[in-house]
This record gives C-alpha cells, sequence and structure tokens, in this order.
C-alpha cells in the first residue's frame, strides 16, 4: 500500500500549476498530522487564504474521519479543498464512494457526500440531498442546500448559501460560508452541535442544551449568530 | 462431517464502532441460542491480536490453530474449527493472537465466509472496535449486519459512524442491539433510553439487552448466559436469535418508558418514516 515510498513524519506542501498540495504522512497519528496542519494553517495564513487545495493521501492510509476533520479545520480557514488523490485505485474508489472528487478520475456523480463547492454562480441555486448525515459524513454546496433527512452528530453540512434541512440538526452547519451573513439556516428542529454564518460561530451550551421542539431559523443580527421559532405569519 | 450439502448460511456480522460495549459477549450468546434452537452455528472472531470470543465460550484451552492459519494456508478450516463443549452444532474459528489486522484481507475473508456458509447455517463474525482494516475485513463477506450499541452518547456516536460505513458498504441498512440497558436509570434520567437511540441511528432494532452482572461472571465462566434458562439476559439475547430465524417475538416490556412502543414498531418496519 505504501511500498516505494520514503516514510516521511511530517506533512508537506507542494506548489503546483492546479494549486497547493497537502502531502499527509504515512503511519503517523492523525492528531500529529492534524496539529501539523494547523501548524502551517497559522504560521502561513496569507499563503493559504482563500486558497484551493488537493488533499495528498498517496502516502497515507484514506480514511473517512481524517478527511472530514482536516476540512473542517482548514474550511475554517477559509480554505477550499478541491479534490484529493490517493495512492491505489482501491482507494480512489473508496474516495469516489464517500463522495470525494479524486485527482485524475471521473467526477463524483453518486451524491453520498458532495465534493466541496465549485466557484459557479450560487446564486439562487440549491443542491437537493436526500439522506440522514451520520457521523463522518460531510455535504458540501456552492450555493444553497436542501436535505431531506437527519444531520447527525459528529457530520457536516456546509453552503455557499442557505441552509435548509427538513429533519432535526444535531451535527455541524455552515451557511454562508463565503462571508454572506445574509445566509440562514433553518430545520425543522435545530438542536445543533454548532452553527456557523459566514465567519460567525453559535456553539451549543455546555450542559443542559434546551432546544426548541418546534421548526426554527438561524440567521444573523447585531454581528452575531441568533435562533427563533418558525413563525408561518412572519413571511 | 456434512461437508458434501451446501447449507447456503447466512453471514452476520457483529459490530460497534465503540470497543467494550458487548460484541464479543453477544455474539457468542446469539451463537448459543441460535444452536441451542437446532442450528449449526460457527463463530468467527476477527479480532485478531485481541483474542476473547474463545475465553467467552470457555474454548481457550482447545486452539491449536486459528484463522491466520487458515487463510495462509497452514491448516485446513477443520482443523482450525473447535467445537463448542456444550453444543455439538456450535464451532469457533479462533482469532491469532500473536499477529495483527492486516494479517488478513478483505478477500480473504470473503473467501473464508464463502467456505463456511456452505457448511453452516449461521456464520458468526465478531468484529473489532473501530472503523479500519479490522472493521473492513469483518463486513467483507458479511450479508447482514448487527451494530451494538451502548445506551451512551459517545457509543451512539460510533455506531452511527459505523451505520453510515455500512451503508456505504452497499449492505442492507443494519439492525441493531441495545445492550447494558439499566431500567433504573433510564426511569431517572440519568441514561439514554432506547426511543433516544433509536432517534438518531433510526434503523430497525433487533435486540434489548439489559445490564446484568450475571454476564461478567458467566463470561469469566466461560458458560454463556443464553444457555441459563433463568437469565434476563440470556432471554434477551435468545430473542434475538429467534428475531434473526424471523420469529415475530415482542420486546420484553424491561420497564422501557413509554412512547417507545411506537417507534420501536416503527423500527421493526412498521409503518412510519422511510
Ligand atoms: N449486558 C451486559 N451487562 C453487564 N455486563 C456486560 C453486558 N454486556 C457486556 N458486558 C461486559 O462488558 C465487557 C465488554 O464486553 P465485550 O467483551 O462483549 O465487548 P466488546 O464490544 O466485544 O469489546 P471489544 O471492543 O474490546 O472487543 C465484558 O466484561 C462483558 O462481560
Ligand atoms: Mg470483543
Amino acid at each position: 500500500m505504501l511500498d516505494g515510498q520514503r516514510a516521511e513524519a511530517a506533512v508537506r506542501v507542494r506548489g503546483t500549476q492546479d494549486g497547493v498540495r497537502l502531502l499527509l504522512p504515512p503511519t503517523v497519528p492523525f492528531a500529529t498530522v492534524l496539529a501539523q496542519v494547523q501548524d502551517l494553517l497559522e504560521t502561513r495564513p496569507t499563503f493559504f487564504h482563500g486558497s484551493a487545495l488537493t488533499l495528498d493521501f498517496t502516502e497515507r492510509e484514506p480514511q473517512l474521519n481524517e478527511i472530514v476533520t482536516l476540512q473542517q479545520v482548514l474550511d475554517a480557514r477559509g480554505v477550499r479543498v478541491q479534490a484529493i488523490s490517493a495512492g491505489t485505485a482501491e482507494y480512489r474508489e473508496r474516495l469516489a464512494r464517500w463522495g470525494y472528487r479524486t485527482e485524475g478520475a471521473e467526477p463524483v456523480r453518486r451524491l453520498r457526500l458532495i465534493a466541496p463547492g465549485s466557484d459557479e454562480e450560487t446564486d439562487g441555486k440549491a443542491t437537493y440531498v436526500r439522506r440522514t448525515l451520520r457521523s463522518g459524513m460531510a455535504v458540501e454546496a456552492a450555493g444553497h442546500l436542501v436535505l431531506l433527512g437527519d444531520v447527525n452528530p459528529g457530520a457536516l453540512v456546509v453552503a455557499g448559501g442557505d441552509v435548509l434541512v427538513w429533519g432535526v440538526v444535531r451535527g455541524t452547519v455552515h451557511a454562508g460560508r463565503n462571508g454572506d451573513t445574509e445566509a440562514v439556516i433553518a430545520a425543522l428542529r435545530l438542536a445543533p452541535m454548532q452553527l456557523r454564518i459566514a465567519n460567525l460561530v453559535a456553539r451549543a451550551p455546555d450542559r443542559g442544551a434546551q432546544h426548541l421542539d418546534a421548526p426554527a431559523l438561524a440567521r444573523v443580527a447585531d454581528g452575531q449568530i441568533v435562533i427563533e421559532p418558525w413563525r408561518i405569519e412572519r413571511r | 462431517m456434512e461437508e458434501q450439502q451446501d447449507r447456503n448460511g447466512r453471514v452476520i456480522t457483529i459490530t460497534s464502532g465503540k470497543g467494550g460495549v458487548g460484541k464479543t459477549t453477544t455474539t457468542a450468546n446469539v451463537g448459543a441460542a441460535l444452536a441451542a434452537q437446532g442450528k449449526s452455528v460457527v463463530l468467527v472472531d476477527a479480532d485478531i491480536g485481541l483474542r476473547n470470543l474463545d475465553i467467552v465460550l470457555g474454548l481457550e484451552n482447545r486452539i491449536v490453530y486459528d484463522i491466520v492459519d487458515v487463510v495462509e494456508g497452514r491448516c485446513r478450516l477443520r482443523q482450525a474449527l473447535i467445537r463448542d463443549k456444550r453444543l455439538s452444532n456450535l464451532a469457533l474459528i479462533p482469532a491469532a493472537q500473536t499477529r495483527d489486522k492486516e494479517a488478513v484481507s478483505p478477500e480473504q475473508m470473503r473467501e473464508l465466509c464463502a467456505e463456511l456458509r456452505q457448511q453452516f447455517d449461521f456464520v458468526l463474525i465478531d468484529s473489532p472496535a473501530g472503523i479500519e482494516r479490522g472493521f473492513r475485513n469483518a463486513i467483507a463477506g458479511a450479508d447482514e449486519v448487527l451494530v451494538v450499541t451502548n445506551p451512551e452518547v459517545s457509543a451512539v456516536r460510533d455506531a452511527d459512524r459505523i451505520v453510515g460505513l455500512v451503508e456505504a458498504a452497499e449492505l442492507p441498512p443494519p439492525r441493531l442491539i441495545v445492550n447494558r440497558i439499566d431500567p433504573e436509570l433510564v426511569r431517572r434520567g440519568d441514561m439514554l433510553s432506547v426511543e433516544d437511540v433509536l432517534e438518531i441511528l433510526a434503523i430497525p432494532l433487533i435486540g434489548v439487552v439489559p445490564a446484568d452482572e450475571a454476564i461478567v461472571t458467566s463470561t469469566n465462566r466461560g458458560e454463556p448466559v443464553a444457555l441459563d434458562p433463568q437469565s434476563r439476559a440470556g432471554q434477551a439475547f435468545r430473542d434475538i436469535a429467534a428475531r434473526l430465524l424471523g420469529e415475530d417475538v415482542p420486546f420484553q416490556p424491561l420497564e422501557i418508558p413509554n412512547g417507545v412502543w411506537r417507534r420501536m414498531l416503527r423500527a421493526l418496519g412498521f409503518g412510519g418514516r422511510a
């Protein structure tokens, strides 16, 4: 699987024609990899900010939790993951099954996890996803996102525009990821781990969270995220 | 042995994500209960490097060959099969204790399962914890998956992860066993109820096993509780076996809080959401 490669202990950065590549080392515990990536982002914020990069797993066995966690971290710094490369056909197939765009492979059609949004026009466009997102799954859309199903704890939804969930949100949802503070998050029930709109973050209270047992909408008001019950007469 | 006829058995993997929730206990007990019903059953310990299933069955002193010996061709399948001391139609293929998960590939597991299903009605695979190679090995040859969880937030989170991976592997939706439920703690609101767990996982329920100290002692003695007619946990495992056989066994009302019935019925496929 990793043969022929010199074992590297550190995350390496390569600038290529197609943008930045992050080469992830084999055998190193993921916590170390994550710390190194965070380090890179800290020390070279302008280099990374707003860029689209490729996660290079050719030396490391791709694991969904690692990818999703890296995406979350990069995401928080405005770095977009555009593709993931893998060392073997089996791994590329696995990535495709998870819904990621793999380098040199056919674009993914099946919508398990949507590859990071492209730069297409987002106005008024929505992506529709019909499934419950379980722990470790991520969906990302360039425009709005409509999801029929639940967002479970440990799952992640990211959209350029609004996020509408016909289901229960227990995981993390990020609307307006490119800085749109007008973006909203609406759900049949909002019991989230974390909500993000543009660059604002609202966390669930650490204990004894009381959630509305009714449809709700989260939006930005006075520079912070507020959650209100959904009232039909409002609109 | 009756090797000529193909029994076309079912390969069922017992897995969980989080460790220590009761996969091995479930495998041993459901297997014993199925065997007690007259089915021929083989239990496969796929937790290579952390061999356990043999102990739960009290068979550790009989191991000569193990699963790695089989896939590496050091012995014939028949030589690695250990017959249970109580039930003649129950057998075990032990894990290797001195190797790791990489010693077996998913492809080899598929082949092994294909061979075993010809000889047994049920092939139960005890999966290791985690979502890595060991898990992929364990589900490689499976027709069905049972996910074991405890009524704890972290166990449910990992179970959810596993359910997603099972779905991604294009296996049918796994069925759920909630193990170690303590009705008293649930009543006091100090433990997730079966209903809470089902709300998140939204998969069919196949068993609810009460927390029972007798399991610990029976495990240490190598006597599965499923063979003890007095044990309530044993009854729960026998019920799981019966449901696997297609029987419509009602869930024991172990002081289950109100409202759970409707959800259970829904989870079992009687109406409700898709
Ligand atoms: N219903 C129960 N009541 C009380 N104790 C239980 C119950 N189920 C399992 N146990 C105990 O919990 C411990 C862990 O169980 P078991 O070994 O079956 O878990 P496992 O999921 O196979 O663990 P691992 O991930 O390490 O393989 C054992 O000591 C077992 O006796
Ligand atoms: Mg075990």
